[in-house]
C-alpha cells in the first residue's frame, strides 16, 4: 500500500471516526480536530504499523489494527479535553444521550451503533471486561431514566 | 448456570421481567454477553422451546431497538468533511517509510538480487554443454600455450 492508498483508506474511515469523535465531544469543530490529531499522533506513535502498512500489499490485519488505534487515540485525546471544556459547553440543552458520562456514552456507541466486541472495546478503552459490561448496564439505566418523560423503555432497563 | 441475581437491572422496581421461566430472569445479563458466551448459545436452544422466553426476548428485542434510537450517530457537514481532507492530505504528505524501514527494504533488496546472481550461475554450470564448451575453450588455449 503506498501513501495515496493509505490516504483514501483513511478517507473512508472518517464517517464512523467523526461520529465517535462527536459523541465524546459535542461540537462539530473539536470531533473534526480531534480526528486530525488521532491520526498524527497514531502516525507517530505506531511507525513500525504504518511501514508495515506501505511496504506490503496484503494489510488487512494491519488495516483493522489502525483502526483500533485511531479509536483508541480518540477516545483518551478526548478524555482529556472534555474534562477541560465540559464547563463550557451547555450539554443540557442537547439530546438526553449527552447527559451521560463520557465512558457511558463511548461504550453504548461502540457496543450498539458499531457492534463491536468486548475485546475490541477493551482495546479502545483499556477498561477490563467487568468494567464495560457495568458501565454499559449503569449507561443503559440512565439513558433510559433520561428518556422516561418521553416514553416508557419496557420497562427492562 | 449462573444466575446473575446481583445484577441491578433485574432488582428495578418496574421490571416487566416474566419470572415463571427462571432463563427469562437471565436474559437481560445476557446482551453484553459475547457471542460464543455458553450462557448464550444454552438460551438459544432453550427458546426455541420455552414461549416465556420467547416473549421476553421480543420484549427485549423491541427494548433495545428503542433505546438505540437515543443513540446519536452524527455525520459531519460537507464543509468538515472536506476540511479533514485538506489536513488529512498535508498530514500523510511527509509521510513514507521510515529510514529504518527504507535501509532494511534496501538490504533485503540486495540479499535478493545476489540470490538471483547465485541462482543463475547454478543454472549455467548445471546445463551439461557450457560445462564441455568450456572445456573445450580452456583446452585450445592450453594447447596455444605450450605451442608458443
Ligand atoms: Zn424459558
Amino acid at each position: 500500500m503506498n501513501t495515496k492508498e493509505l490516504e483514501n483508506y483513511l478517507k473512508t474511515l472518517q464517517p464512523d471516526l467523526y461520529s465517535f469523535s462527536y459523541i465524546l465531544i459535542p461540537d462539530d469543530l473539536q470531533a473534526s480536530q480531534l480526528i486530525v490529531d488521532a491520526i498524527a499522533n497514531v502516525l507517530i506513535d505506531r511507525r513500525e504499523l504504518i511501514d508495515r502498512i506501505l511496504k506490503n500489499e496484503k494489510v488487512e490485519t494491519e488495516k483493522t489494527e489502525l483502526n483500533h488505534y485511531l479509536y483508541r487515540a480518540i477516545y483518551l485525546l478526548a478524555r482529556k479535553r472534555f474534562h477541560q471544556i465540559k464547563s463550557s459547553m451547555n450539554l443540557n440543552n442537547l439530546e438526553a444521550f449527552y447527559h451521560l458520562e463520557l465512558d457511558e456514552r463511548a461504550l453504548l456507541f461502540l457496543k450498539h451503533k458499531m457492534k463491536w466486541s468486548k475485546d475490541q472495546m477493551n482495546f479502545v478503552t483499556t477498561l477490563s471486561s467487568e468494567e464495560i459490561v457495568s458501565i454499559l448496564t449503569k449507561s443503559r439505566m440512565n439513558l433510559s431514566r433520561e428518556l422516561k418523560d418521553e416514553f416508557e423503555l419496557g420497562g427492562l432497563f | 448456570m449462573e444466575l446473575r441475581s446481583k445484577n441491578p437491572m433485574i432488582s428495578l422496581p418496574n421490571t416487566k421481567i416474566d419470572s415463571s421461566c427462571i432463563h427469562a430472569r437471565q436474559l437481560i445479563a445476557l446482551v453484553d454477553a459475547d457471542k460464543n458466551d455458553q450462557r448464550l448459545q444454552f438460551f438459544k436452544k432453550h427458546s426455541k422451546e420455552c414461549h416465556v422466553c420467547q416473549k421476553q426476548l421480543k420484549e427485549l428485542e423491541k427494548s433495545l431497538l428503542r433505546l438505540e434510537y437515543h443513540i446519536p450517530k452524527p455525520v459531519a457537514s460537507l464543509e468538515m468533511k472536506n476540511e479533514f481532507q485538506n489536513e488529512l492530505s498535508q498530514l500523510l504528505s511527509n509521510v513514507g517509510l521510515s529510514p529504518q524501514a527504507k535501509l532494511k527494504a534496501k538490504k533485503i533488496k540486495l540479499f535478493s538480487t545476489l540470490n538471483d546472481v547465485n541462482r543463475d550461475m547454478e543454472l549455467v554450470l548445471r546445463q551439461k554443454k557450457y560445462v564441455f564448451f568450456t572445456i573445450i575453450v580452456l583446452g585450445f588455449f592450453a594447447a596455444y600455450l605450450i605451442n608458443r
